[in-house]
């Protein structure tokens, strides 16, 4: 079983945001995590995706008992959420290209996703409305290597149609670690879990 | 790993297309700078000093788009996903190849407006090992202070820190007599690509930590 385990976290900026902060995400049992605005939400996100180095701490991943390697992981976990955002001069195929990097299993997916959220190849990121950016983030990140989903805030712009076919993608991934960061009550209703941070 | 450096460097050359910016911007720099020297350089006492017009005409026309190579993506807020999907090294060593084909391209268009607007002629095909060994330089110098003033988050840093790196170069290229065919001094040539592999090596080592946000 997939799971990620974070060991006593400690990330400050000018205030302090956790102090010894220790879980385990584990596949089949989603976790929402919840805060006020300025909680740390969107940084746990990172501290857990490892673009955000925490203070003390650690953040591990596990496939079985096998602890993954940096490179494993990022190729390993799909991740939506504001701050990460595709090129605005790329189209949707070489937006595809560029993420599977010649992972023919990849591309497909990702090709697949774009039908099932009705995205047009020709269309250019920079030139498409913020819901459409939305439904391609997702696209990218539920690829066929994805054992692991960080989401932030993922139904943000969605219509009803895509919010879903988003639920249904997670549905569909019971084997991959899934983590929503949200103040939105409507993004929690599939979680399992949840870490409330003050 | 070169299959992946590959698929960087296409996206770095398809946003430059669609941007349509750095390139354009050097290869009218290029004609105008290599025009206002010689015509500057006619004037005064200068004049014949063929090698001082081209090499500063070189580095009046690569810097201004040498910088934006990650400030492109911050500004843009394509870090993170960059990051995602791509190791730092194949970052730094695809933005390098992108810089460096960047002055390559410059240098030519450099060398073929001096020869023009100098009524000079190509004198050796040892030239053009000269332009690739100073691309090199170039591209990797700026590498490290690009890679310097993305972690600071300033164009100005480029500007400042560029100056340490830069000059010591400058002083090796400006004695490379590239216009004379018996001249050429392969020694310093040879410094210049020693001086570009350091800086490359201190890149590749340092992109790590520097490009990462925290």
């Amino acid at each position: 079983m997939n799971y990620i385990k974070i060991e006593n976290i400690f990330k400050s900026y000018s205030a302090e945001l956790y102090n010894g902060l220790s879980f385990e995400f584990k596949a089949g049992a989603p976790c929402a995590i919840k805060g006020k605005n300025g909680s740390g939400k969107s940084t746990l996100l990172n501290v857990t995706s490892l673009h955000y180095s925490p203070d003390a701490g650690s953040v591990k991943y596990f496939s079985g008992s096998n602890e993954l390697s940096i490179k494993e992981i990022r190729n390993a976990v799909g991740i939506v959420s504001p701050y990460f955002n595709p090129y605005d001069e790329m189209s949707m195929k070489h937006l595809a290209e560029f993420v599977s990097a010649g992972n023919e299993n990849k591309l497909n997916s990702i090709n697949r996703n774009y039908k099932v959220f009705e995205i047009d190849q020709s269309q250019i990121y920079g030139e498409m409305s913020v819901g459409f950016k939305q439904r391609v983030k997702i696209s990218l990140a539920f690829n066929s290597e994805t054992e692991f989903l960080l989401l932030d805030e993922p139904f943000t712009a969605l219509d009803s149609f895509s919010k879903k076919l988003l639920q249904n993608l997670i549905d569909k991934n019971k084997k991959a670690v899934v983590i929503i960061a949200s103040n939105n009550d409507e993004e929690f209703s599939f979680c399992k879990k949840e870490i409330v941070l003050d | 790993m070169i299959k992946r450096i590959l698929f960087l460097l296409k996206k770095e050359l398809f946003v430059e297309y669609r941007e349509n910016k750095t390139m354009f911007c050097a290869a009218a720099l290029a004609l105008s700078c290599s025009f206002v020297f010689s015509f500057m350089a006619s004037l005064t006492d200068f004049s014949g000093n063929y090698n001082f017009i081209f090499w500063t005409a070189v580095f009046f026309t690569v810097f201004p788009g040498l910088d934006k190579i990650f400030r492109y993506e911050i500004e843009r807020k394509n870090m993170k996903f960059l990051l995602q999907h791509y190791d730092v090294n194949e970052i730094a060593i695809s933005k390098f190849i992108f810089n460096f084909l960047l002055i390559f391209v410059s240098e030519i268009i450099v060398l073929a407006s001096c020869l023009y607007f100098n009524n000079l002629r190509l004198s050796s095909g040892g030239m053009f090992v000269i332009l690739v060994l100073s691309s090199f330089a170039i591209a990797s110098s700026t590498l490290f202070t690009a890679l310097l003033s993305a972690k600071s988050g300033g164009n100005f840093i480029f500007a400042i820190s560029m100056m340490p790196v830069i000059i010591p170069l400058m002083i090796i290229l400006f004695k490379i007599n590239i216009f004379e065919v018996n001249s050429i001094n392969f020694k310093n040539a040879i410094l210049v690509f020693l001086y570009g592999f350091f800086y490359l090596l201190v890149s590749l080592k340092f992109s790590g930590y520097i490009i990462k946000e925290d």
